[in-house]
């Protein structure tokens, strides 16, 4: 699971590369024709050069059949882009893609497109700000999200990657418990991917790209205050132009102002796309987290009886080999919900006691601690007694059939 | 310039749990290693147990345990083990937030020895395995591994009348019930031997030793000398072999044993002293004493601890073997002269193609115990 979960992301990888190239591309294209959505969109299905060429590198022996099969997945690309100059520009990215995989051939199947790392955000990056100085929304939107996807599959992929590589050195090791390993490190990821996507989500509320812009502003203005000391004053013009209404610019103008307007159904269709997109995948994120912990928790208390390990949960209160100083408070919280049955009746005996408001010291044995509690002697005091006892000092412990023996006293 | 804050946000978070695991790994982390039987023969068995705790809300996906110990100990999954001079034991455990894990591992008890288990050091890495921490932690858990018991039926005939001529020289030598000594307080010793003047005075418990109507002691010299330069390490494992046998067939049919060696303590370098045992109870103490001689240092001159023997008390009432694959002149003179005072047994441990150089006329019995190999 954990190794098709890496080829998946591999590959995403270099589609989201591609999808964030082809924002910068479809920008560059909008100077000469259509809009730039429109490029954009048609522009995806370089996407299917990309993935047979994917599929072929790892189903073909020879060089021949491959470059066959790949260069004939670039026909839908090159027939349905608008115009010759997308045409063209298409067709190139296409065999810039085929060049990669055949270099991936030769080296293995390492390429720029198949290793993610974190560095592949400052391409999102890069686009995004780009997208912010010339205002153009495509460029912003799309690499916002696919940096956001991005931070998860790469955070996945390293610790897999990791993961693989450590279980691949000592694959030879005798006893080396796999299943909880991989169970250990699924329930730290998550957790961390949980806090991770709470930090992305919570971290533009905070307002700290406000905060970013004025100190980058404040700096701004020291420096013309600087410069200004050196020389005299330059005289303020005031420059007062009439734009006559036709040469008016569009909402969004800029440098690469759109010439034509997009067309409704193409916008229409974008935004649907997109929402669509992000609320299944957000939706398939949501669902999988919750179904992993729920899964996790489950077998928490299921030993995975991969070897002869006894493992068990303790507590602070298990003094077997307590370590001092250890737990704390956590551990005093987690103890509250330790259903184990030594637990569960050394809880009874101490509820039994403090609801007598009893002074205890830490030397007094059970049978002073009930005498200084003036516990009635009978049935009950005895069945107690004798549970806690073997609760706290035998080797065994209590079973659940001591519990309910303790309920029904 | 939201994206770049966020992504500087996730960076900051990796390096935060990079430095929450290098700070927070270890804290309520314990290991703990012991052999769940102290002692074995060569050629037996033993379980070693290894125990670890997480009393931490930190999970630890991957954990070694890494330790050494003798090669002697041969564990029955050598996967884990790095064999050289020692056995370093490496094994992976994962642990959960307050979880224990125990782990019990079988092992062959292979060459004599005393097999110490003095620290652990536990390896644990993030949560992107990007860093390794490690710590130790001191153990305090210890294995014997004894000499081999042999079968001793070859000694019928020397023991017969070695203690036959004990039982002939008692006779002639008055021999009442009389104090002997004091020493030290052991299990077997009824309480009524106890003399607690010198108890108080020392503040163990000290028992009366008193000669018994026939004092049928023996004493077994265990001489690891080598003769030459050469080092013949199986002859000296050979002879503590036979002095463990020895020491436990005499004790399991009465006979105090006392055990006189020039070996040196493994951990400390000191000789042995002179040791006494009485009861099948106490060849334990014996075989310790044996599975903690260190073969390497120099060894004293076993001659000198011939006559020194000579100036105990009643020494002649006793029996004496000496085990020694060396035949020095000067060590065949001194057990001659006692000899001529107590009944006497050379036994020397050789191989098939080694001569043996004992006097023919010697004053003692002399028994050849051939050893599997070549000099």
């Amino acid at each position: 699971m954990r190794r098709k979960v890496i080829a998946v992301i591999r590959q995403l990888h270099g589609a989201m590369v591609l999808v964030s190239v082809l924002t910068g591309v479809s920008t560059l294209l909008a100077l000469f024709g259509k809009t730039r959505e429109t490029y954009f969109l048609y522009g995806l299905l370089i996407l299917i050069p990309y993935a047979v060429s994917a599929f072929a590198e790892e189903k073909t022996s020879g060089i021949g059949l491959f470059l066959l099969i790949s260069i004939a997945s670039t026909v839908p690309a090159v027939f349905f882009a608008p115009d010759l100059l997308s045409k063209i520009v298409f067709l190139l990215l296409s065999v810039i893609i085929i060049i990669i995989r055949i270099a991936g051939r030769v080296k293995d199947g390492d390429t720029i497109l198949t290793i993610p790392t974190f560095a592949t955000e400052i391409l999102f990056a890069v686009f995004y700000i780009l997208g912010v100085f010339l205002e153009n929304s495509l460029m912003t939107r799309v690499n916002y999200y696919l940096a956001f996807a991005y931070v998860i599959f790469v955070l996945i992929y390293m610790n897999f990657s990791s993961l693989e590589a450590y279980l691949a050195v000592n694959r030879e090791v005798e006893n080396i418990p796999t299943k909880n390993i991989g169970r250990t490190n699924n329930l730290m990821l998550l957790g961390y991917l949980g806090l991770t996507v709470t930090v992305m989500l919570v971290v533009p509320f905070f307002g700290l790209d406000k905060a970013v812009r004025a100190a980058g502003r404040g700096i701004l203005a020291f420096i013309r205050w600087l410069s200004s000391l050196r020389g005299e004053e330059a005289p303020i013009e005031t420059v007062i132009e009439e734009v006559p209404p036709q040469e008016s610019m569009t909402p969004e103008g800029g440098m690469f102002a759109d010439t034509v307007e997009t067309p409704l159904w193409l916008e229409a269709l974008y935004h649907a796309l997109t929402v669509a997109i992000g609320f299944v995948v957000a939706a398939i994120i949501i669902i999988g987290i919750v179904l992993a912990i729920y899964r996790l928790v489950k077998a928490f208390y299921r030993p995975t009886k991969e070897n002869s390990d006894e493992e068990e949960f303790i507590s602070d209160s298990d003094d077997k080999e307590y370590v001092p100083g250890a737990g704390g408070v956590f551990g005093r919280i987690l103890e509250r919900f330790d259903p184990s049955p030594n637990a569960v009746i050394r809880r009874t005996y101490r509820k039994t006691i403090r609801k007598t408001k009893t002074e205890v010291d830490a030397s007094d044995t059970p049978r002073e601690i009930e005498d200084a509690a003036k516990l009635p002697e009978g049935k009950e005091r005895t069945v107690l007694h004798e549970l806690y006892e073997k609760a706290r000092y035998s080797k065994d412990g209590c079973t659940q059939e001591d519990v309910q023996t303790l309920r029904n006293a | 310039m939201v994206l770049v804050i966020v992504i500087l946000s996730v960076l900051l978070l990796y390096v935060l749990q990079r430095i929450l695991y290098k700070k927070f790994w270890d804290k309520g982390l314990a290991i703990r290693i012991r052999f769940l039987t102290h002692s074995a023969h060569e050629g037996g068995s033993g379980t070693l147990e290894e125990r670890l705790e997480n009393r931490n809300f930190l999970p630890l996906p991957f954990l070694h345990a890494k330790f050494e110990c003798g090669s002697g100990i041969s564990f029955n999954s050598s996967e884990n083990v790095s064999t050289s001079d020692r056995n370093y034991k490496n094994d992976i455990f994962s642990v959960l937030f307050y979880q224990r894990v125990r782990r019990r591992l079988d092992f062959e008890a292979v060459r004599r020895g005393y097999y110490p288990v003095r620290s652990a050091d536990l390896v644990a890495g993030d949560l992107f395995y990007s860093v390794h921490m490690v710590k130790s932690f001191p153990q305090d858990t210890e294995f014997y591994i004894y000499p081999r018991l042999l079968d001793t039926s070859a000694f019928d005939q020397p023991l017969k009348k070695l203690i036959g001529e004990m039982a002939a020289r008692n006779f002639i030598l008055p021999d009442p019930f009389e104090f002997r000594g004091i020493r030290e307080y052991t299990i077997s010793d009824p309480m009524n031997t106890i003399n607690w003047k010198a108890s108080a005075k020392t503040g163990d418990l000290m028992v009366n030793q008193y000669n018994s109507t026939t004092t049928r002691r023996i004493v077994i010299f265990l001489n690891l000398e080598d003769e030459t330069v050469i080092h013949h390490g199986p002859l000296h494992e050979e002879s503590m072999r036979i002095a463990a046998s020895l020491a436990e067939r005499l004790l399991r049919t009465g006979f105090p044993v006392t055990l006189v060696t020039n070996g040196r303590d493994v951990e400390t370098h000191e000789e042995f002293p002179r040791m006494d045992a009485n009861g099948v109870t106490q060849a334990e103490e014996i075989f310790r004493v044996l599975a903690r001689v260190d073969l390497k240092p120099e060894k004293t001159e076993f001659a000198e601890l011939i006559r020194a023997e000579m100036k105990q008390q009643d020494f002649e009432q006793a029996g004496y073997i000496l085990i020694s694959p060396s035949m020095k002149k000067p060590l065949q003179e001194a057990f001659s002269e006692l000899s001529g005072f107590a009944s006497a047994l050379y036994v020397t441990p050789l191989y098939n193609n080694m001569d043996s150089r004992i006097e023919e006329d010697a004053p003692f019995s002399y028994l050849r115990w051939e050893v599997k190999g070549f000099a």
